[in-house]
């Protein structure tokens, strides 16, 4: 028997150790000769046990009982042990003890969630990412949305693994989700849908974006974006890479957005009432200048908070095109936003005017003489502001004007400069000479970088805040090519102009909402601070450590 | 109780009256002080330029540092733990002083806890250490306390089933080495094992020409196992915790791996009571 058992145990060290090494070479577990011989192995292995254990109880010696009573109780513990923990583990109870974690919804979310009448499907594709806190914020944003859940049973939350479920990537039309490093979140909605990208700034999901895009697709009519016409210009059925404009139609379709044309009657000048967004857009082709009819709808529009997007080119509107000017002047009166007469210009690259935006300057280029407290931009972009403090992603546009805020603004105006330019930029006021071919030169007076080259404002209408529009809003931007079909491809481009149109069609109360990560400050510490930190840390208590068992041997031969 | 405390004053006491005691906590002291102070002033140092390592903004201080140092500092009791544990029976059978332990009017609950608790006194000393390192963090920046008392609490727990896993192996060696190096060698496995269990993929491998009921049967053991990889990592739970998320999961983990090795502790001690031999 015992000669048995040794046999047995040996034949199950081989077997096991054959069908590692199969495991190893085979880099399969579920292949013939691995799970034969780990078969065999485990087998054998369980069989030397029962005869082991059978051999101690055939002893018949109070030790072999007492072994056999000692396995018994130890696997009856570990049964115990591992029934609670499946247990609890089915309870499934969490709780985070953040700041982040134990934040209560915002009223307005709650109303929202709570007015809902019709299903909404909101789908998180999570890029398994081998970073932790990109596993955080998506763990997060699961809890921010069972939060949500708890208001309303119209919410169909669903998460997914984009590589484990390309079918449902497909079938979800997330085309752009292959290049992200954090995922998407999708809402729809009986025929409407809205992403929100989450950002590789903070990687979870806004509540006051969620709220927002839930607005979008749970109101029975999406909101219209109008497109002046009547100006020539991109052409937005084109789908030309350089002239057209159909790519910008898509994506605010994609969005959820309804599209029209627009052309202001002359005689009876209005903005019809379902307009959400009014978008101006002056590209290559277009006559650059709005009509004084065309003004005085503006006008009455923006007096019942309407929301403006204007897109110009400064190489198609200047000082001498067609006599009279209306736009500019009336964008400065009404907002204190001055579309300038310049062009943003590269000290010394080969594409002068091809300008990059980008979250960040030091990997755009090396600015020894700027200093940027990086209290109000990150690198290119407004990081407080709605529209840009999510941006991540570097575009390009090209010969861009610069667009500024008057200071002080008019009035119950308040503005905030969006993009600004690398400080290695100066605004070249000799446009004409530079469109007649010569080359662009510094002149005394010409602004130096960082230039602002978009700027959005909102205009208080009305002091009463439940009523339906209390302000208007307006983004202006100093270029329009960035609108383009070609230009549409860069992510970056595309964030803005949605950006831009949630804000300007986002109900104003949302603004309230805080956002819900806070923003983390730099750690900025002295040499001599630095020198602390490393001698308490490393040095200090050790000394004290080793300080104590000195004095601990001192006193122990003095007390011997 | 009284018993319990004598026994864990003792051994707590025996741990200073040499130096090895002083040599533990030093060398921890010293890891994880220039662990915390590479990561530390590496943080500020990226926090400068997030640009320049990949992030986008500066990244959250208690995601990006603090959850992962008190997790880093976890396992590095995964090191220094053994040097604690291998002596606390070990020890009394190396140096013939286990009979003399063992027909002392105590109990085996007594010698059980009792030294359980001096190994648990070591690491409240060593949890100490991390708590200076907390209070430099809170002086340059507001830490969320959530995050630093649950970060610490996880290194408690995570270090208390160390303990309880290497007074047990303590117990069944004669040799302070042999159980410092199996303590060890266990530590290690339980902590690599979640390397492997993250790549096991979601889906089983199991090969499409196989029989129906073989997959069936294959892809049953597969997830079986996968789950268990899982879950049973000594430092996963800890992760979780130290992100400022509670969970009654990951405290019953370490409260329940800590209970059942103290069992087995006893039954390892229990084998001087049996009789003849097989």
């Amino acid at each position: 028997m015992r000669i048995l058992r040794t046999t047995i145990g040996v034949v199950a060290l081989i077997a096991i150790a054959v069908g590692l090494n199969f495991l190893v070479i085979r880099e399969t577990l579920f292949t013939g000769p691995v799970v034969i011989s780990l078969g065999i192995g485990i087998v054998a292995a369980l069989l030397w046990a029962l005869l082991h254990v059978a051999l101690l109880a055939g002893a018949g010696t109070e030790s072999a009982a007492a072994a056999l009573k000692a396995i018994a109780s130890s696997v009856f513990v570990l049964g115990i042990c591992v029934m609670i923990y499946l247990f609890v583990r089915r309870a499934d109870y969490s709780v985070d003890l953040t700041q982040e974690g134990r934040r209560d919804l915002a009223p307005q979310t709650i109303q929202v969630l709570e007015s809902l009448t019709v299903p909404v499907g909101v789908t998180c594709v999570f890029v398994k990412s081998g970073e932790e806190r990109v596993a955080t914020s998506q763990d997060k944003t699961r809890r921010f949305l069972e939060q949500c859940s708890e208001y309303t049973d119209q919410l169909k939350i669903e998460i997914i693994d984009p590589a484990a479920r390309p079918e449902r990537i497909r079938e979800l039309q997330l085309l752009g989700i292959e290049k992200s490093r954090v995922g998407t979140v999708l809402l729809k909605s009986e025929g409407r849908r809205r992403e929100l990208p989450l950002s590789d700034i903070h990687a979870r999901l806004e509540e006051r974006d969620f709220t927002n895009a839930l607005i979008n697709v749970a109101q029975e009519s999406p909101p219209i974006v109008y497109f002046l016409a009547g100006h020539g210009g991109r052409d937005l059925r084109d789908t030309d890479p350089e002239t057209g404009g159909h790519q910008m139609l898509v994506l605010l379709a994609r969005e959820g957005y309804g599209t029209k044309e627009l052309l202001i009657d002359r005689d009876s000048p209005s903005i019809p009432e379902d307009c959400a967004v009014l978008i101006i857009m002056f590209t290559g082709g277009a006559d650059g200048e709005l009509r004084s009819y065309e003004i005085e709808a503006l006008d009455r529009y923006i007096d019942d908070g309407g929301r403006v997007f204007i897109m110009t080119n400064v190489q198609y509107a200047t000082e001498n095109f067609s006599g009279r000017e209306f736009m500019r002047p009336w964008l400065k009166n009404r907002f204190g936003i001055n579309q300038n007469f310049d062009a943003a210009i590269h000290r010394v690259r080969d594409e002068p005017a091809r300008v990059l935006l980008g979250p960040d300057f030091s990997r755009i280029g090396v600015f020894p003489n700027f200093k940027d407290d990086g209290k109000d931009f990150r690198g290119s972009f407004n990081r407080r502001h709605p529209i840009t403090r999510l941006l991540d992603k570097e575009f390009y546009w090209n010969f861009i004007r610069t667009v500024t805020l008057d200071n002080p603004l008019p009035e119950g105006v308040t503005g905030w400069k969006l993009l600004r330019t690398t400080p290695d930029f100066w605004a070249e006021t000799d446009i004409a000479a530079m469109l007649s071919g010569e080359s662009p030169q510094t002149d005394p007076g010409e602004e130096t970088g960082p230039l602002s080259v978009a700027v959005a404002a909102a205009r208080r209408i009305s002091d009463d805040p439940d009523g339906s529009k209390p302000e208007a809003r307006i983004v202006v931007t100093g270029d329009a090519d960035f609108t383009s079909n070609g230009e549409m491809i860069y992510a970056g481009n595309q964030d803005f102009i949605l950006n831009s149109i949630a804000w300007l069609t986002e109900q104003e109360d949302l603004i309230a909402i805080r956002p819900m990560l806070k923003e983390q400050e730099p750690l900025v510490l002295t040499d001599r601070e630095k020198r602390a930190v490393a001698w308490i840390a490393s040095l200090g208590i050790v000394q004290l450590v080793i300080i104590f068992g000195i004095l601990a041997a001192i006193l122990r031969r003095r007390n011997a | 109780m009284k018993n319990i405390l004598a026994v864990a004053r003792r051994e707590f006491g025996a741990f200073f009256s040499t130096p090895i005691g002083f040599v533990v906590i030093a060398t921890f002291a010293l890891i994880a002080g220039l662990t915390f102070t590479g990561s530390f002033l590496w943080y500020g140092l990226m926090t400068e330029n997030p640009g320049n390592y990949g992030y986008a903004a500066v990244p959250d201080f208690e995601e990006q540092f603090l959850s992962p140092f008190m997790v880093t500092a976890a396992t590095i009791l995964m090191f220094i733990g053994p040097l604690i544990t291998m002596r606390l029976i070990a020890e009394e059978h190396n140096a013939g002083t286990s009979e003399l332990l063992f027909t002392h009017p105590l109990s085996d609950l007594d010698i059980v806890f009792g030294k359980y608790l001096a190994a648990l006194g070591m690491l409240a000393v060593m949890v100490g250490v991390l708590i200076v390192h907390a209070l430099i963090m809170y002086y340059f920046i507001a830490v969320e306390p959530a995050v630093l008392i649950f970060g610490l609490f996880a290194v408690f727990l995570m270090g208390a089933a160390f303990m309880a896993l290497g007074l047990f192996v303590s117990a069944l060696c004669r040799s302070q080495i042999t159980a410092a190096t199996l303590t060890f060698g266990v530590f290690f496995f339980l902590w690599i094992m979640g390397f492997f269990a993250q790549e096991l993929p979601a889906t089983s491998p199991v090969p499409a020409d196989w029989p129906e009921e073989a997959a069936a049967a294959a892809e049953s053991v597969y997830g079986f196992v996968r789950a268990f990889a899982q879950e049973l990592p000594i430092d996963a739970h800890a992760k979780e915790m130290a992100k400022g998320i509670f969970q009654p999961l990951d405290i019953a983990y370490y409260v329940l791996v800590s209970a059942f090795f103290l069992f087995l502790t006893f039954r390892a001690i229990e084998r001087r009571h049996w009789k003849g031999s097989a």
